[in-house]
């Protein structure tokens, strides 16, 4: 397979660590800002590919040194022709806050299929950032998703009020509903 | 207490402070506990690493505090609540009612 490293975008690359991985049996999830990337046609361009795995640093060191990507500490890997992103492994489990991710998307691309989280989860990823960290690129990032994106707007509110977030939720749909032109 | 659960009583003191004052650094962490810089910055890093704890860097110093978006954090402070309950008065005087308020600068202690 040749890959042109220095041009990659992050859909690509993330299509081809998922369909290496894959080739492995290695089941890994693409969160966090690279979902945003993706969602929002790269208006928001994360350097952090985000993967969440079951399997052990060890168990993915050998496919990913296969693809020419090295371990440089922690739990992250770079590529010497691919500066421009750190593949990235959180620790287990897949979860949004305290609830279990229980939907996955998938996204064909020529190069493999992406494992990601849904534009649902990735908007509450985005907004846990945001209520628990007052981070304003997390609640950016969620309104980049949430306005071009259909979510499930019952499923946010019920689990921002188990975040103990109801009133940046509030916050969060009135600005939403500003940029779409709702008043 | 937790150690059987957590491998190591440096993880334990560290999660207990955690869970009592908010949030520490390494360095205050190994001078309240008697223990390494190293020792406690190990257990710092396996702790956030596993994503138990988050680390936010102030100025030179890295800032740990239990990590809100952790599945188990409800899980995880009931027990640490527990477990206080059962470490004696004099370790809680010791390590766990330190002066949290603020005071003027200037003003004696």
């Amino acid at each position: 397979m040749t890959v042109a490293w220095e041009r990659l975008t992050t859909a690509e690359l993330a299509a081809i660590v998922c369909d290496q991985l894959d080739r492995c049996g290695i089941r890994a999830t693409l969160v966090g800002g690279a979902c945003v990337t993706i969602y929002s046609d790269n208006r928001y361009i994360s350097g952090d590919l985000d993967f969440v795995t079951d399997a052990s640093l060890k168990e993915l060191e050998k496919p990913l040194r296969a693809l020419g990507f090295v371990p440089t500490g922690g739990r992250h890997f770079e590529h010497p022709r691919c500066a421009a992103f750190i593949i990235d492994f959180p620790a287990p489990p897949l979860s949004i806050g305290g609830d279990p991710v229980r939907e996955i998307n998938r996204l064909r691309m020529p190069r493999g299929t992406i494992r990601l989280l849904t534009p649902t989860d990735c908007v509450r990823d985005r907004l846990a950032a945001y209520y628990h960290w007052n981070d304003p690129q997390g609640l950016e990032q969620a309104l980049m998703v949430a306005s071009s994106h259909s979510i499930d707007h019952a499923l946010v509110k019920r689990w921002s009020k188990d975040e103990k977030a109801t009133v940046k939720h509030r916050e969060f749909m009135r600005m939403l509903r500003r940029r779409k032109g709702g008043g | 207490m937790l150690e059987p659960l957590l491998g190591n009583k440096t993880s334990e003191k560290i999660l207990l402070y955690l869970h009592v004052y908010g949030e520490g650094y390494s360095r205050l962490l190994s001078r309240v506990f008697g223990m390494s810089v190293s020792g406690v910055y190990q257990q710092l890093r396996r702790l956030e690493d596993g994503g138990v704890i988050v680390g936010f860097s102030k100025g030179r110093t890295r800032i740990f505090k239990l990590n809100p978006r952790y599945p188990f954090r409800s899980e995880l402070a009931a027990l640490l609540r527990k477990a206080l309950q059962f470490v004696s008065e004099d370790t809680k005087e010791q390590y766990f009612r330190g002066r949290t308020r603020p005071r003027r600068t200037g003003k004696p202690v």
